[in-house]
């Protein structure tokens, strides 16, 4: 066997080219970071034709265990520079004619590699912690037995809520609601505090601590203003001394 | 953060270690894969170790029930993923940084999976996601999920006696 027939031999074991039901699937040359080699999928009619990843890229990030929300917003930049779109994280090109194939399927295979290891180089350990904690242990070293543990002040409903925190300040009292990023959570907080609140205990102040180092949704975010004031746990500090030193 | 060699017996520990999956054994929804818009349905159950279930640990099943071939992933997490495996027909896989003195090909077509062990010694920082880049072949011998699942669970220490998961079915009709 001479050397390029090896070569060739090798080659067509690994860049293969496989009709699928709406399209053909081909192993590029490049590799993605976890060593699989890039596929893209060829599909169109008779005279124009277009070039995708599937989604590639972000099922490479995903495989490693990492979730990414909002990838098209984080991927648009790398992937509008080799001229090509990015939905729902799959990455395609325009309808291009025949001839322009291989180089679409070149542009979309670098762009689907290029985008998974910006991913990989970009995703971090959520480092967690606990905020509850955090936020209990600060307010018993700042008011010591001035804190209340787990105090049940009734709403406007009827209904008793209890709260972790309740500091006994003069004439007032205050409530420091630390609340955690789950979904279901934030509901159950809210809706604690906005019954408190339609109550109008005399003297009862409320904050809902948050922690500032998760990636807290806007949305989110306004949901807890309808319970209380919201402070991020980094200015959590000064806020509250602020309220204590109010007569 | 851990350092690496943390995470490295963090892992070890892990996988050493009896668990369970919890909701496997009831029928469960497949929901659409968070980034990919294109085929891939997801599940993910908690992992569970000494009755204690960690928000970094979980099983994650991956599923693309309108490719034309069986395709379809599960991938053991403890924060990154530490053990995957690849069900995919004519997947390439190269292993150009495999480990010296293990028996391990240079490339992998085909269903695969990347086990621990054989990427262990090719991880050297933990702040990003490990990325498994050794790939073994899968037995020739599984061709069905439900093979796939109980072999990767036995591999990982996953307590399975009858379980409720099936591949959604297809999608699209075209």
């Amino acid at each position: 066997m001479t050397l390029l027939e090896v070569v060739r031999k090798e080659l067509d074991a690994v860049f293969t080219l496989r009709e699928t039901r709406d399209g053909v699937r081909v192993n590029t040359h490049y590799i993605y970071p976890s060593n699989s080699f890039v596929q893209v999928v060829i599909r169109g009619g008779q005279t124009s034709f277009y070039v995708t990843d599937q989604g590639g890229a972000l099922h490479e990030i995903e495989s490693a265990g990492v979730e990414i929300a909002r990838a098209d917003k984080i991927l648009r930049n790398i992937v509008g520079a080799h001229g090509l779109r990015i939905e729902k994280g799959v990455i395609r090109s325009d309808f291009v004619d025949a001839s322009a194939i291989p180089g679409a399927m070149a542009l979309v295979a670098n762009a689907s590699r290029e985008c998974a290891e910006f991913l990989f180089h970009h995703a971090r350990i959520k480092v967690q912690r606990d905020l509850k904690k955090l936020v209990g242990q600060y307010l018993w070293d700042t008011f010591d037995d001035r804190v209340s543990k787990d105090q049940l002040i009734v709403g406007k409903s009827n209904k008793p809520h209890k709260f972790e925190n309740v500091v006994r300040l003069e004439n007032r009292r205050l409530i420091v609601d630390a609340v955690v990023y789950q979904p279901t959570a934030i509901n159950a907080h809210v809706i604690a505090n906005l019954d408190v609140a339609n109550a109008k205990h005399p003297g009862l102040e409320q904050r809902i601590i948050y922690d500032d180092q998760e990636q807290w949704r806007a949305e989110d975010l306004n949901m807890l203003q309808i319970g209380a004031t919201v402070v991020p746990f980094s200015r959590a500090p000064e806020v509250i001394r602020r309220i204590a030193l109010i007569q | 953060m851990p350092t690496v060699a943390e995470y490295l017996a963090t892992v070890d520990a892990y996988l050493a270690a009896r668990k369970q999956a919890i909701g496997i054994d009831a029928a469960q929804l497949w929901r659409e894969g968070r980034a990919v818009g294109e085929d891939e349905l997801v599940i993910k159950f908690p992992i569970e170790v000494a009755g204690e279930q960690a928000l970094t640990n979980s099983l994650v099943l991956s599923a693309f029930p309108d490719a034309d071939d069986l395709k379809f992933s599960i991938s053991l997490v403890c924060h990154w993923a530490v053990y995957r495996l690849d069900y995919e027909l004519g997947r390439a896989h190269a292993n150009n940084n495999r480990p010296h003195g293990l028996d391990i090909p240079a490339m992998v077509i085909g269903p695969h999976y990347h086990p621990w062990l054989q990427n262990r010694s090719t991880i050297h920082d933990v702040s990003t996601p490990i990325k498994l880049s050794v790939a073994l072949p899968l037995d020739v011998h599984i061709r069905q999920f439900d093979q796939a699942f109980r072999w990767f669970c036995q591999q990982t220490n996953i307590e399975l006696r009858d379980h409720e998961i099936e591949l959604p079915p297809r999608q699209r009709l075209l």
